[in-house]
């Protein structure tokens, strides 16, 4: 009974951190509490992280809220009834460490050491760090301390071990092949950070047991995180990591879509109906016309014309859309692509024959898009490429703009775009930025919008998506 | 190690699958323990070539459990999963069969008999005498209607073929599901399944999962093995080596007899590493750097 009850205290702690966990989720770990040997120390974590954990992303989440929950009943190296409500150790002849001394274990831990070792120093660093800080509950040495998180004081802790520079050291020891002798240098180096990474988790993980003993269980420091699933992420902002999610599915995305918008294509209007035709099937019927054929139109696939601003902030979406549009050439009479910044450069050629990225990359080297200080004048770039290319452009064109409309105060020069208008069938604008965004500061979006068929915010792939699956 | 003891269940898989070259830590082998008490498939996601059919083979192997693979592809369908009807054989056999006056029952029987079933790889688990282990390979490649059918068999363990009748599971199999995350799996197939994420080795597991696989390697051979494949996983490429390259790496170091890696052993065996054209190509531009990697 006691150690459901604690579990589904447990699970709940997970659901208000914001990860998913169903009933039938719920059910499974009971189960497996019953099955698991639970004198090894890690079972109980292994056995909740394969029951409850769906995800990959959802681990780090886990970890937290499980190391908090249980906050020495699991670890093998320190139980709760070896510090006191200050989060400090019992002990009143326990040995502080210097941080010299400490990082020097450490050292040999991380080259030679077991991870219990590692963790153990983990333990030491933050009584060491703690003293300092007067204990971790609401009396601490600093204001500041008493709503730190964990974070606060992992970061003190390196900053009192002198952490960065002395692993930066060491790194270049390893690189230099002094660290550990008649081993190649690189295995040093990507050891030595991974224990170190090791060490950082441990360090984490102490500070939040901690502070559960300091400041009592029921204040969770384990924020909620709505995971962004990589079709939500924005383009602005968007870290390394999260882009290469959206890498990720990208593909995917695009297969999707070229595969609904070729069944709209085909699921098009009847038109009318086709005599000749109905006559000559119903010869299999014996003259009766019991099937109808119609004379299928064929709606006609646009040209495209891609304008994309590939400065800084929206390179990004940038990137996105035309990888999607290239994808999708075939639901395009023809696709080109044209780069500014503050000039325009026709890009096609690149993007027939490189990825994406390596096509942008090439824009950027070839230098034709900047000619200035490298901020945005949309006015200008507008206005050379309708000079260059409006003779290219016929009824059947659609043009396509993709930028933030950031124009850096510079001359809107929004006839260029009304030209542009009035040779073309439609001229759509996606928006990177929240609709509420527009028109502050530099933007003028509202003045190319009086030009443009459609403006659309476009701030993730699944906003990106539906725009192509509604208006392609 | 204080947590290691005999007889202790999570120790014994570990041990087993290590005798069946496979080195799993206490997650995965935690994960295996329960997926046997509580008769759950494990979902074992990760990127390409991590070892996660290597799980599947090498518990296999540790049972002594034979390995049904259903290998999942684009438009991969029930057909093909489950079981199809001979239509040739049973074409001849009407052919032989037409001068006799059988009625159509009886026709019928002998016609939609076990000699005209094609079992496919989930029927053929299902049928077994014996429990076997059925991978479900690269579940993501399959599409989201197959899933759906998927959970189906899986929650059961029963088809009914109409013309048959229903077929159960005499013994359940062990259950092993594969990704690639091409795509999101669809949350009822996760929550079905005890899940666990096979990421790239560290430093250190690799060393031992070369010193495993490649019977015979020298020591500080497989440090530059290692050395150089993970230098290579530093740089930009459309795809990183990952460790079954390694491995294939290593033995043909082996093959070849070599016992230093210079540049013009790289050169020629670089192919084993790098599948796409435009990473060999940046790769081969920097085989200085990397010759150099595996010189201590």
């Amino acid at each position: 009974m006691f150690i459901d009850e604690r579990l589904l205290d447990f699970i709940g702690n997970l659901r208000e951190a914001g990860m998913q966990v169903s009933i039938a989720e719920s059910k499974d770990s009971l189960e497996a509490l019953k099955v698991i040997p639970l004198e090894r120390k890690t079972a109980l974590k292994d056995s909740l992280k394969a029951t409850l954990v769906k995800s990959e992303s959802d681990g780090p989440v886990f970890d937290a809220v499980f190391d908090e929950f249980f906050a020495g009943s699991h670890s093998r190296h320190s139980r709760d009834d070896d510090i006191d409500e200050l989060g400090l150790p019992l002990d009143p002849e326990f040995a502080y460490p210097e941080p010299s001394d400490l990082f020097m274990m450490l050292k040999d831990a991380v080259i030679s050491g077991t991870d219990d070792e590692i963790m153990a120093l983990a333990g030491l660093a933050a009584a060491g760090i703690g003293k300092a800080e007067g204990g971790f509950g609401a009396g601490g040495a600093r204001p500041i301390s008493a709503m730190a998180g964990p974070g606060y004081y992992v970061f003190r802790a390196m900053e009192w071990l002198d952490f960065d520079a002395n692993v930066e050291r060491l790194e270049r020891e390893a690189l230099d092949g002094e660290l550990v002798p008649d081993v190649p240098p690189i295995l040093v180096l990507e050891q030595i950070r991974e224990r170190f990474e090791l060490f950082g988790e441990a360090l984490e993980r102490e500070m939040r047991r901690r502070l559960a003993a300091a400041r009592g269980k029921e204040e969770s420091t384990v924020k909620r995180k709505t995971p962004t699933r990589p079709e939500e992420i924005d383009f602005t902002g968007a870290t390394l990591t999260q882009v290469d999610e959206m890498k990720r599915i990208l593909p995917a995305l695009a297969r999707r879509l070229a595969a609904r918008l070729a069944r709209k294509r085909e699921s098009g209007n009847r038109g009318r109906v086709d005599i000749r035709n109905t006559l000559r099937h119903s010869l299999s019927y014996g003259g009766a016309p019991l099937e109808v054929k119609y004379r299928k139109r064929v709606p006609s696939k646009p040209e495209l014309f891609v304008l994309c601003d590939v400065s800084g902030s929206v390179r990004t979406f940038s990137t996105f859309t035309l990888q999607l549009v290239y994808s999708l050439h075939q639901q395009f009479r023809s696709v080109r692509s044209f780069a500014f910044i503050d000039r325009v450069d026709e890009v096609t050629d690149f993007f027939n024959c490189f990825e994406v990225d390596e096509a942008v990359e090439r824009v950027y080297r070839r230098g034709v898009v900047v000619d200035g200080d490298g901020h945005t004048d949309i006015g200008r770039a507008l206005e050379l490429f309708y000079r260059e290319f409006h003779d290219d452009l016929t009824p059947r064109s659609t043009v396509l703009i993709l930028s933030d409309a950031r124009n850096n105060n510079r001359d809107p020069r929004a006839w260029a775009l009304e030209r542009t208008g009035e040779k073309v069938r439609h001229i759509y604008w996606l928006n990177p930025e929240p609709r509420e965004r527009w028109d502050t500061g530099d933007s003028i979006m509202a003045e190319y919008a009086d030009h443009c068929y459609l403006v659309r915010e476009c701030r993730n792939l699944k906003q990106l998506a539906d725009f192509v699956s509604n208006r392609a | 190690m204080v947590e290691e003891r005999q007889g202790e269940p999570i120790h014994e898989i570990k041990a087993g699958m290590k005798a069946a070259e496979y080195l799993c830590d206490d997650q995965i082998a935690t994960a295996l323990f329960l997926a046997e008490e509580l008769k759950k498939p494990i979902l074992a996601e990760g990127p390409a070539g991590v070892g996660k059919t290597d799980l599947a083979k090498a518990y296999s192997r540790f049972n002594g459990m034979p390995l049904i693979r259903l290998q999942c592809y684009e438009g991969l369908d029930e057909a093909k999963a489950l079981y199809e009807w001979n239509y040739k054989k049973q074409l001849l056999r009407i052919q032989a069969d037409r001068g006799r006056k059988d009625s159509w029952e009886e026709i019928e029987e002998n016609l939609f008999s076990d000699d005209f079933l094609l079992p496919r790889p989930l029927l053929s688990a299902i049928t077994s005498e014996q429990q076997v282990v059925l991978l479900v390979d690269e579940v993501d490649k399959a599409d989201v209607e197959f899933e759906a059918f998927l959970l189906e068999v899986l929650s059961d363990f029963q088809v009914s073929i109409p013309e048959l009748g229903t077929v159960a599971a005499r013994m359940l199999p062990f259950v092993v599901l594969t990704s690639n995350r091409t795509r999101e799996l669809s949350e009822a197939l996760r929550r079905r399944c005890l899940y666990l994420y096979i990421d790239f080795p560290s430093t250190q597991r690799e060393l031992e999962i070369v010193r495993l696989r490649v019977p015979g390697i020298a020591d500080d051979l497989a440090q530059r093995v290692v050395a150089v494949v993970r230098y290579i996983r530093q740089m930009d490429l459309k795809k990183v080596p990952s460790i079954s390259e390694t491995l294939d790496w290593a033995r043909s170091i082996i093959v070849l007899g070599r016992e230093v890696i210079d540049e013009e052993m790289i050169e020629g065996t670089l192919s084993l590493l790098l599948k796409e054209q435009k990473d060999l190509e940046k790769v081969r531009s920097s085989i200085k750097s990397l010759a150099r990697q595996a010189q201590v």
